[in-house]
């Protein structure tokens, strides 16, 4: 390999990153232009020569709309070479306690030239709308939270936290599962390797299983996630009408001109977004005649039901664009109102602002979210924010929520409506939960019993064993 | 956006106190500043090329790149590969250029090309396109030439009557003389032409490096290009609804747009035996005159 990586590690508002220059880069890894006919735009993501998954619009180039994504191919069709450079970046980060800088070079070596950002972050292993990541992408199909531009988010500085994966389905193994659960559960869990793709969606590129374990055992999914530096925020207007450039950015950091190393604003500007692979013409051909494997072993039910659960990318958007709630505000927002002393609270659309706080407190104060949440849904007034709000709420097996749902249920029964409906639906579902619960419960007493049983009987063998040897040491003792 | 994958171009200026980068971003760095002035391509306003170099208009200020600064055509076809790149995802960047024997690639689209495409490359040779401009000029100048021939024997009629009197009398005498003059005319005008498409050929060189470059030419269902073999990668493309329509000379196949040569074909680049079938498949897709 004749990469260069040059890189420097800053902080920048509170976060560290690497920003690695690359040079020479072999362009393994990264997105090409695959479509660029008049009204479409579509990038493909590929690894060496396999287009792993295509991210596009279609008729409608506009920034801020979202991008359909489809799956095309797995990186288990790469070379091992590939492969243990995404898993030993991954080790050597998390597990051996390596410097970013370190670790991350081995990836880095197969990007094209350019700039890219390198941080450490949490991900959230599903599609951005309660979905499974894994499986998540098997059809083309539009997904919220793509766009380029994010009109609630802005110039805020976010987390690309959302996954699409690199392997296929039909690469998991449950067997690796049972050995990754029990590391968890001794600390000793690594991470994963993610390369920012659109909006707030990375790809994963290595660490499919542990993100599953991970989701299964409660447990933050991290990642080493690189972030081409591609993007710029302009200053305001000077006299003659002109922007002028005062960052570069991507979605984790926004970088001024002046924390920039020498040379690299120059290197920044001669390096175009789009390079195209010395594989593309290998790429372009498989993409016409891929063929999706087919998964043959099901996920557990407990990661899709723990998946629709994770916040979701309005959850995540609200974080991103709204700093903090004071109680104030959260008390004028269920007064009907959107300001509080004389500025916006959040927006000057009420609904937004309610749905914007529900998200953000979800996600940043779970503690505050579930009593907002009762609020505005005992609050008749607001009947506005009703329906997403008890949708929202769907999801989170909590007393508190069963108490609210359970007592519409019994006073709604015989009304329609939607939040009748869903109180109906929150019911069921709180029911199977708690027998899900329960089976667990048995099945887990069963386990610990048999273990016990195991143990008993081992050391009563042992028990037996050490009396014989004794009798055998015993014949062997010297008559007296 | 076409051209989106060539490597992004830096230029000095001759005194060293501005270079230019052309890439995603138009960015001029002018001596003594700390940041570049950078603008995204929808500020521009205008570019031009001219035979000294780009002229590129942005809001309120102008910048001249002159091409005795660019180190080598390599460089300056890159540089305006981009920009025509760019401008085809910009339309409303008014473009202007001089005379060229390649499509403009602002009227590219991105396009895969079929395996099956008709594609040959090299260097266009000074005789065909000087006999193909021969035609051209033949051809636009074709009712004109008709048209001399008659205007100029009704002239020389008439002057003959004017200065010689006696018209009816003298018709015998009139009507050879007129003819001839006539015919003289029309030749003299068939010269001209035929002397103004020869001077052509030095004319576009002067304007465009490209006509030395060995070009890729590419035909099929989807469209047709000619561009520099070294800036081309195979997914960019001309519709064939940007043409109107085709002529087939001894020497090259030639499509037109509002009336004007936007792509030459040369022949010689195909087998003989592969001529009558590419000549259907254009003929297919075009009408031809």
């Amino acid at each position: 390999m004749n990469s260069v990586v040059v890189s420097t590690t800053l902080e920048i508002d509170g976060r560290e990153f690497l920003l690695a220059d690359v040079s020479k880069g072999t362009g393994q890894v990264g997105i090409f232009k695959g479509n660029n006919a008049p009204g479409s735009d579509t990038d493909v993501f590929f690894v060496e020569s396999e287009p792993i998954f295509s991210i596009g619009k279609q008729n409608n180039l506009d920034p801020a709309a979202d991008k359909l994504v489809a799956q095309i191919s797995g990186i288990e069709k790469c070379s091992d070479v590939v492969k243990s450079r995404f898993s030993v970046v991954g080790d050597n980060f998390f597990l051996y306690g390596q410097g970013l800088a370190r670790s991350a070079v081995p990836v880095l070596e197969l990007l094209s030239e350019g700039l890219y950002v390198v941080h450490e972050s949490r991900m959230i292993p599903s599609d951005g709308a309660g979905n499974f990541f894994w499986n998540a992408y098997n059809v083309r199909h539009e997904v919220a939270g793509t766009a380029d531009r994010n009109s609630v988010i802005g110039d805020a500085n976010f987390s690309p936290c959302f996954l699409i994966p690199c392997e296929q389905a039909a690469s998991y193994q449950p067997n690796k599962m049972t050995a990754l659960q029990e590391r968890i559960r001794k600390g000793k869990v690594s991470g994963g390797v993610a390369y920012h793709v659109s909006g707030m969606f990375s790809a994963l590129l290595d660490g499919h299983h542990t993100a599953t374990a991970c989701l299964l055992n409660d447990k933050d999914f991290k990642c080493l996630v690189i972030e081409p530096l591609t993007g710029v925020i302009y200053g305001a207007e000077d006299g003659g009408g002109r922007k002028k450039i005062v960052a570069l950015s991507c979605p984790y950091v926004k970088i001024p001109l002046d924390a920039l190393p020498e040379n690299t604003l120059e290197r920044f500007l001669i390096t175009r977004k789009y390079a195209r692979p010395d594989t593309y013409g290998e790429i372009k051909s498989k993409m016409s005649r891929s063929v999706k494997t087919a998964s043959k072993r099901a996920f557990p039910a407990a990661v899709y039901e723990k998946a629709a659960q994770l916040p979701d990318s309005a959850m995540v958007e609200s974080t991103s664009g709204v700093n903090s709630l004071s109680e104030e505000q959260l008390n004028a927002l269920l007064a009907g109102e959107v300001k509080y002393e004389d500025k916006y609270i959040i927006s000057n659309n009420y609904y937004n602002s309610v749905i914007t706080a529900c998200n953000y407190l979800q996600t940043a104060d779970f503690g505050r979210f579930l009593p907002f949440a009762l609020d505005i849904l005992k609050n008749e007034d607001l009947s506005a924010a009703h329906k997403y709000v008890a949708e929202r709420l769907l999801n989170i097996m909590h007393p508190a929520v069963y108490g609210y749902f359970s007592s519409v249920a019994a006073e709604k029964a015989e009304q329609d409506g939607f939040v009748a409906e869903i109180a109906h639906k929150y019911v069921q579902r709180w029911n199977e939960h708690k027998e899900r619960l329960r089976q667990e419960e048995e099945t887990e007493m069963y386990a610990r019993k048999k273990q016990l049983e195991s143990m008993q009987s081992a050391s009563e063998s042992k028990g037996l064993a050490t009396l014989e040897a004794a009798v055998r040491d015993i014949g062997k003792m010297p008559k007296k | 956006m076409a051209f989106e994958s060539l490597p992004g171009v830096k230029i000095k200026s001759a005194d060293g106190k501005q270079t230019f980068i052309i890439a995603d971003f138009f960015s001029v760095y002018e001596k003594g500043e700390e940041f570049p002035a950078v603008y995204e391509w929808s500020d521009v306003v205008s570019v031009t090329e001219n035979r000294n170099g780009f002229v590129i208009v942005t809001n309120g200020k102008s910048y001249r790149i002159l091409k005795n600064c660019i180190p080598d055509s390599r460089v300056l076809l890159m540089a305006r590969a981009i920009i025509e790149g760019v401008i085809a995802a910009n339309p409303k960047i008014e473009y202007n250029f001089g005379m060229r024997i390649l499509p403009p690639k602002t009227l590219c689209v991105g396009c895969e090309i079929p395996t099956d495409a008709y594609v040959a490359s090299g260097a266009y040779v000074e005789k065909e396109v000087n006999n193909s401009n021969v035609v051209l000029l033949n051809a636009g100048f074709d009712k004109v030439i008709w048209a001399v021939f008659p205007l100029a024997t009704i002239a020389m009629f008439a002057v003959l009557s004017v200065f010689w009197g006696d018209a009816l009398n003298n018709l015998i005498k009139f009507i050879p003389i007129s003819l001839f003059a006539g015919g003289a005319a029309a030749m003299v005008v068939y010269l001209m032409c035929a002397f103004a498409a020869k001077t052509l050929y030095g004319r576009i060189l002067r304007d465009d490096p490209a006509l030395l470059e060995e070009i890729t030419f590419v035909v099929c269902e989807n469209g047709f290009m000619a561009a520099e073999s070294g800036v081309y990668g195979f997914s960019e493309i001309i519709d064939w609804n940007e043409s109107a329509y085709f002529i087939e000379t001894n020497h090259v196949y030639i499509v037109f747009k509002n009336k004007k040569a936007v792509f030459w074909l040369p022949k010689r680049l195909f087998p003989k035996d592969k001529h009558k079938e590419l000549s259907d498949f254009i003929a297919g897709r075009l009408q031809q005159r």
